[in-house]
Parts: C-alpha cells; structure tokens; sequence
C-alpha cells in the first residue's frame, strides 16, 4: 500500500462538494442567548464581588485600627517604667531666656521649699514634661540628703557663660540618653547641680556629679572615688542615697569595707 | 493561513471571556456549519446531533478560563467527539451496522438507475461513510470537516499519527472500491 494512501484529493474533492449541513434557527438563537446570559452573569458576579469587598472595607479597616491601637496601649501601659509619660510639664520651657532660668532655679536651689511644692522636673526632651507625686518626693528626699555645695552662692555668669550652660544642660539630656530599660532617670536637681558651675563649683566636680545619674554602677564607682580622695563623709552621704534609690542593689564588698 | 485563523480564534475566546459577545458570535459563525456536518454525519441522527451540538457550544460558553489544547478548533471539536462517545455509552447505540438507519437512508433515495453524476456519487460517498467503522468514520469526518492536521487529530483522539494515517488508509481503500466508478 502507497504511503501515501491515507488521502485521496479526488475523494475529498467528492466530499466537500457535498453541501454542508447548517443546525437550525432555533437552536442558534438559544446558543447565542445562553452566551448573552453567560455574560452578563460574569459581570454581575464580578460586580457583586466588588461590592462585597467594598461593603467590608470600612469596618475592616476601623477593626483593624482600633486593635492597633488598644495593642499599642497596653503594650506601653505593660512597660517596665512608664512614669516619664506621666511626669507633668512644668510652667517653663527648657531653654527660656537663660537668666531667668538660671534665676529660678537658684532661687529654688537656696529657698529649698521643704513641702508639697514640687521642685522642677528637668526637661527631657527640649520641651516640659510632666511631673508625678512619686517623682516630687523622690526629689524631696534627695534636697533632703543633698551635700550643701549645692547651696552655693555664686554671681549668675551671663551672657558667654550662660552659652556654656546651656551646652552643658543639652549634654546632660544627651547623656540621659536612656538605657536598655528604655528609662530616661535625670533627677531635677541635676539641672541645680550643674548650674551650680555658676556658682563656682568645678568642672570636674560637676562632671563627677552628672556621672553619678547614668547608672548605679558609676555611681558606685564615684562613691570609691570619694573614699580615695579622703572624703569619706561625702562618700558616706553619696552611698546613702545610692542605697536609697537602689535598694537591692548588690554593694561590691570591698566598697562596704572601705566605707566601714 | 492556518496559523492566523487559530490565533484569531484564541483572541475571539479570550474576548468573549472578558465580556464581548460579538467575538462570541465570530466564532460561532466560523465552526458552526462544521462542527453541525461532522456531528450530523458521525451519528446518522439529526436529534442526537443537535443534542451533542448545544451541549459543545455550552460547554464552550461556560468555561472560565482559556482552553490549554492547542487550538480552539481541536478544542471544540473534542468536545463534540467526547460528547458523542458519552452519549452513545449511555443509550448503548452503535454507530455501525445500525440497520433501522441504512434503511431510512436507502429509502431517501429513489430506486433508480444507477447514474454516474457528482450528486448520486456524493451521496453513495456519504452513505459509504456512514458505514464504515466508527473509528476510520471518525478520523475520515474530522479530517475533512475540521481540517485538524495528523498530528492533531492524533492528539485528539489519544493516539500515535501512525494510528491515524493507518485508519485514513483503510478508509479511503474501501470508498475507493465503492465510489471506483465515480473517480
């Protein structure tokens, strides 16, 4: 057999002279309708589609928000300090004019007012900040405990030196950066300490006294510092109030040893 | 050419899946008549060509997505073809050696001399068709209704080109000995 055999152009020829056989009207009016109604279905499922997703659009979206935020809220309420959010501003800014500043906390520095009044929360970031009850008697019993150079007089250096103060401020802030803990802790009198560089104390001293804020363990070390310089009672004081700002603070022994 | 009516095809399917109904209605009109001819010409039957026809196009309308075979027109008519087996599986009809339809198609025809012309040979051809075995009947139909290559019809069908050329060549031997006179 040809291989070729599988056609024949004289058979095809027969055949596709054969008329065609053609379905009726109906049934091409029923295919073309179903096809219409196919259409529009899609159209209509899709649109619906759309508007239910639309329909949820806003609750979703509030839904969503409003569980941000309630999170957000308890995550910062479940802080291990969050009572920097609850100090209250004070009536001063942080940088007014610096002899006004520097007037008003000397003024407190030598009335020391022994009561309810709270002393000046240190602004923290630039701008007031709030202050809590715990925070007032915190500061009231280091006024308490505080050695009396703070109560040094001195001539209010304006103009060049108050620029000094004000960097001197801002480096404290800088360094207040807070810890691992997140917590900011700059005790107010801070700020009296260090503008008491105004009222001639040393930049060492000052250095020294800024230092002891950052952390217990530098301020362990300040204490030490004050034992080798021979300034026992002061180191003595200092421990004191160490003991009272972390009581469960491990103490190093030989610290205790020195101290007697 | 071949190759652009099946990419047009492809086009008009994927635009009437997005919505347009006269890309719908260009492809009806270019399968219409044969996919309706090979229908009618396989069964012998025009109720159960029209039957198997709505339900191809149905299906066609129905899908959702665009056909993954090769072209539309292998697509549609393996629909048909599928159908068609479906169909005879479930009324348990054969396709050959139905003596009820011989019967109705040699009644059509007048007993008459036989003559030697184009319309009495075209007929015998299509009688002789209707006869041959279901397989060489399909593989003769859809090469000359659909116009799918070898290789398609193949693919169709799930078998080897072999097979199909094989089927085509007895085919065509027997309407040779039957329509000698009219070659």
């Amino acid at each position: 057999m040809n291989r070729e055999d599988h056609q024949d152009p004289a058979i095809s020829k027969l055949y596709q002279s054969r008329d065609k056989a053609t379905p009726s009207a109906d049934i091409d009016a029923a295919i073309m309708a179903q096809a219409k109604e196919s259409i529009a279905h899609r159209a209509v499922s899709k649109q619906r589609s759309q508007l239910t997703w639309l329909r949820w659009l806003v609750p979703l979206s509030t839904a969503a928000l409003v569980v941000m935020g309630v999170s957000i809220t308890i995550k910062i309420m479940n802080q291990p300090d969050s009572s920097y959010l609850q100090i209250a501003p004070t009536a001063e800014p942080a940088f007014e004019s610096s002899y006004d500043h520097e007037k008003s906390l000397k003024d407190e520095a030598f009335n020391r007012p022994s009561s309810s009044s709270p002393q000046p929360a240190e602004v923290m970031m630039f701008e007031a900040m709030p202050e809590t009850i715990q925070e007032a008697d915190v500061i009231k019993q280091e006024q308490q405990a505080t050695p009396v150079r703070e109560k040094k007089s001195a001539s209010p250096k304006v103009g060049a030196a108050s620029t000094e103060r004000e960097e001197r401020q801002r480096s404290i802030l800088k360094r207040s950066i807070p810890n691992a803990m997140g917590v900011m802790k700059i005790k107010p009198d801070a700020v009296n300490r260090d503008l008491s560089d105004a009222m001639g104390m040393a930049q060492e001293e000052t250095a020294e006294i800024e230092k002891e804020w950052i952390n217990p363990e530098e301020w362990l070390n300040h204490i030490k510092l004050l034992v080798d310089k021979n300034k026992k009672e002061e180191a003595r004081i200092e421990f004191e109030r160490f003991r009272e700002s972390y009581p469960n603070y491990l103490i190093p022994e030989d610290l205790l040893d020195l101290l007697g | 050419m071949m190759t652009s009516n099946m990419m047009n095809d492809e086009i008009l399917f994927s635009q009437f899946l997005k919505g347009d109904i006269n890309a719908f209605e260009n492809l009806y009109n270019r399968y219409r008549e044969s996919l309706y001819t090979y229908l009618l010409r396989s069964s012998g039957n025009h109720a159960e060509a029209d039957d198997i026809y709505q339900d191809a196009w149905s299906r066609v309308i129905n899908a959702r997505v665009p056909f993954t075979t090769g072209s539309f027109k292998a697509y549609i008519f393996k629909i048909a073809r599928n159908l068609q087996i479906d169909n005879h599986r479930r009324s348990h009809l054969h396709l050959v050696g139905d003596n009820e339809e011989l019967e109705d198609m040699a009644d059509s025809k007048p007993n008459m001399e036989r003559q030697i012309d184009s319309e009495d040979c075209g007929e015998r051809l299509l009688g002789e068709v209707a006869v041959l075995p279901r397989e060489q009947r399909d593989a003769f139909l859809l090469k000359e209704e659909s116009g799918l290559s070898l290789e398609q019809i193949a693919t169709m069908l799930d078998v080897g080109r072999e097979t199909i050329k094989s089927r085509l060549r007895y085919a065509m031997k027997r309407l040779r000995e039957v329509l000698e006179d009219c070659l």
